[in-house]
């Protein structure tokens, strides 16, 4: 085995057999899990709980309009109660609390005139639940008023109640059918978040790990051992390896932990809580869709030649961020030292996560046309970009051969930075010497 | 043998080493002597490689040193360096192995050099554990792994108590006895004087004074301590300073 093998073989088993590695490997998915439930838990104890409780709701309906048809429709949790005189006067009942709220229905609001508001009045602001429940209501019951008027056929009248869905189609390949793209978009962007979200971790917690390990062997002193027996290319290329393969690792058990950990708790939850209680589960995850904006979020199919690419950016995008994070462990001795340069290295990584939240409303703008080739956000942004769009190969394949040659520069650069700064001791390093090194070794 | 001919090295505008020529042979320890600033550290780091001289040449029995010639060396440096938290078999076992040494010949010689240095039961503490005289133990088993055939040793006794001292000295001496060249810096003139059979000394990044150190205390009639001074005094003089004062 050649320098760089024992180094990636030394560190790799060195960091997967330590505590720590066990520990966060095992912990983490317990932790998910934990958060998981633990938060459909909180929802749903919640949502039931707004559920029964019963609000009292003062109805000023001065032109007796709706009053009646409210109070017949009303669901169990809303106790309604008609009142007269001052609007002033009531709004101070209410502060006084003897009502959780004042519902106000203008007069002529069964007549349709334009413009005209429903006013809820109340001492605290109600949970959303509570709001929606009562405006759909209200508004149900004052549509049918207005639609009663005109003595409707019962199937004219009923088919202006029913609703109409609007349905978003991909058209497939001739011979193919058509495909329902509703709610693909949120899907494909929360690809495009899963991969940004992925870098991140790989860059942020592995490469902040290179640049600790290069770091310790600096403050330990064990670097000049080192560096007389291999090439200090060699050495930080040989730990930027096998923190990646650490890194693939632990996500790869994750993720074998947390199915399992899911399938567990799948079968805990059916074996000890009623199937009743189920039911609030499934009614908190039903009204806490009820206010996104797409009917259901689907999972994206992702072509071949987007899986390729991101396998290509993932690892690409790892190496370039670990390459500079390690030229900034070797620049410094310790972590207060490296704290003022090392945000330097995120901002691309940032700014490529800012870019992503635009890439759906525009992905063929210059901006993420560029954000798409620049080799620092290239790997979060040219994945997300074609799977939301034609992208063309040479656009695809430029993005690649650029982000992979800046890796080598960079890591080239880096090992000219590593080597002349990892002897540096007890002089205060700044950006300018950082340079001045990778550009003259 | 070791041969350093006309090595220079400049950092930005100091010269730290300044043409200089030495050589160190097999079956002698050679002391490098010199006071602090005067670029013995330089010069120990072109021989191992660490940094390349601007001008001149290292050679190891003949062969230029680069790269590949790290599997013949064994370098303490003066400022010991371990891993705090792995534990010290594991350091020598890695080590060994960057030196060429399978993982298990490389275990097996660690755990023999831990027993000749009295050191044995310490193969699976870590350093962060270990006393510093007893890290020292550990450094210079990491410095033997592999059999070096040339030794440097930068200030191998600060820190040691007499006792383990002298069992440094022991190895030391068979080492030379073996055929090993041995490199020592020391500030310690006694030390150096106990363990060295020549002796080069390095002022304002120059070889000022080498040979054989008794010929050298007979021909001054003084004692290697008083050499010293009067040797650096001397160069202070007829060296230019700002070519040589460190930033």
């Amino acid at each position: 085995m050649n320098a760089l093998g024992i180094i990636v073989d030394s560190e790799y088993i060195r960091r997967v057999k330590s505590r720590t590695f066990l520990f966060m490997t095992l912990l983490m998915p317990i932790v998910i899990v934990a958060i998981i439930a633990l938060v459909a838990v909180i929802i749903a104890s919640s949502v039931s709980s707004e559920r029964a409780m019963t609000r009292s709701i003062a109805v000023y309906d001065p032109a007796d309009e709706v009053f009646e048809h409210l109070q017949a429709d009303a669901p169990a949790s809303i106790d309604l109660t008609p009142v007269a005189g001052s609007l002033e006067r009531l709004k101070q009942r209410v502060s006084r609390e003897e009502f959780d709220g004042l519902l106000v229905i203008p007069e002529g609001v069964t007549q349709g005139d334009q413009g005209q508001e429903v006013y809820l009045y109340t001492a605290e602001v109600q949970s959303v639940l509570v709001q929606q429940v009562l405006s759909r209501f209200v508004l149900d019951v004052v549509r049918e008023r207005r639609l009663e008027q005109f003595d409707l056929p019962a199937e004219v009248y009923n088919m202006v109640r029913s609703g109409v869905r609007f349905r978003v189609m991909e058209v497939g390949e001739p011979g193919e059918g058509s495909r329902d793209a509703s709610g693909r978009a949120i899907g494909l962007i929360g690809y495009g978040m899963g991969i940004a979200f992925g870098i991140f971790l790989l860059v942020t917690v592995y490469g902040g790990m290179v640049m600790q390990a290069v770091m310790e062997e600096k403050s330990s002193r064990m670097a000049e051992i080192l560096v007389s027996n291999v090439r200090p290319f060699d050495l930080l290329m040989g730990k930027i390896i096998a923190l990646f393969l650490v890194a693939l690792t632990q996500i790869v058990m994750w993720i074998v932990l947390l199915v399992v950990l899911m399938i567990l708790a799948g079968v805990l939850v059916s074996l000890f809580v009623p199937a009743e209680s189920l039911g609030e589960f499934a009614g908190a995850a039903q009204a806490l869709q009820s206010f996104g904006t797409a009917e259901s979020v689907s999972m994206p199919d992702i072509r071949g030649d987007v899986v390729l690419v991101t396998l290509l950016m993932v690892p690409i995008g790892y190496f370039l961020y670990a390459s500079l994070f390690g030229a900034l462990g070797a620049a410094f001795e310790n972590n207060q030292e490296a704290q003022m340069v090392i945000a330097l290295p995120m901002v691309p990584l940032v700014l490529s996560t800012i870019m992503l939240q635009t890439i759906a409303l525009a992905p063929n703008s210059v901006f993420i046309k560029i954000g798409s080739l620049v080799p620092f956000t290239a790997p979060v942004i040219m994945p997300t970009r074609m799977l939301l769009t034609d992208v063309s190969a040479w656009e695809a394949v430029a993005s690649v051969v650029l982000a992979i040659a800046c890796a080598v520069a960079t890591g080239w650069v880096a090992g000219r930075v590593f080597r002349v700064a990892l002897l540096r001791y007890g002089q205060k390093t700044r950006i300018r010497d950082i340079i001045r090194m990778g550009i003259q070794g | 043998m070791l041969q350093v001919e006309e090595v220079s090295k400049r950092y930005k505008t100091t010269l730290a080493v300044d043409r200089a020529s030495f050589e160190a042979h097999p079956g002698r320890v050679l002391g490098l002597l010199g006071p602090n600033g005067a670029g013995k550290s330089s010069i120990l780091r072109m021989i191992t490689n660490i940094i390349w001289p601007d001008a001149g040449e290292i050679r190891l029995d003949g062969t230029r040193v680069t790269q590949r010639t790290h599997t013949k060396i064994g370098y303490m440096p003066e400022e010991r360096g371990l891993y705090r938290q792995m534990p010290v078999l594991e350091q020598l076992v890695y080590i060994g192995r960057l030196k060429g040494l399978t993982a298990t010949d490389a275990r097996e010689r660690a755990r023999q050099w831990l027993a000749r240095l009295d050191a044995e039961d310490w193969a699976d503490r870590r350093p962060r554990d270990l006393s510093r005289g007893m890290q020292q133990k550990v450094q210079f088993a990491l410095t033997l792994i592999a059999g070096p055939r040339l030794l440097i040793l930068d200030e191998p006794f600060s820190g040691l108590d007499p006792l383990n001292a002298e069992l440094m000295e022991s190895v030391i001496a068979e080492r030379r006895d073996a055929g090993d060249i041995i490199v020592f810096a020391s500030h310690l003139m006694e030390q150096v004087e106990g363990i060295c059979d020549e002796i080069c000394l390095i002022a304002h990044g120059r070889v000022v004074i080498k040979g054989e150190l008794n010929e050298i205390r007979q021909a001054h009639g003084k004692s290697l301590r008083e050499v010293f001074i009067a040797e650096v005094r001397a160069s202070e003089t007829s060296s230019p300073k700002s070519e040589h004062e460190r930033p």
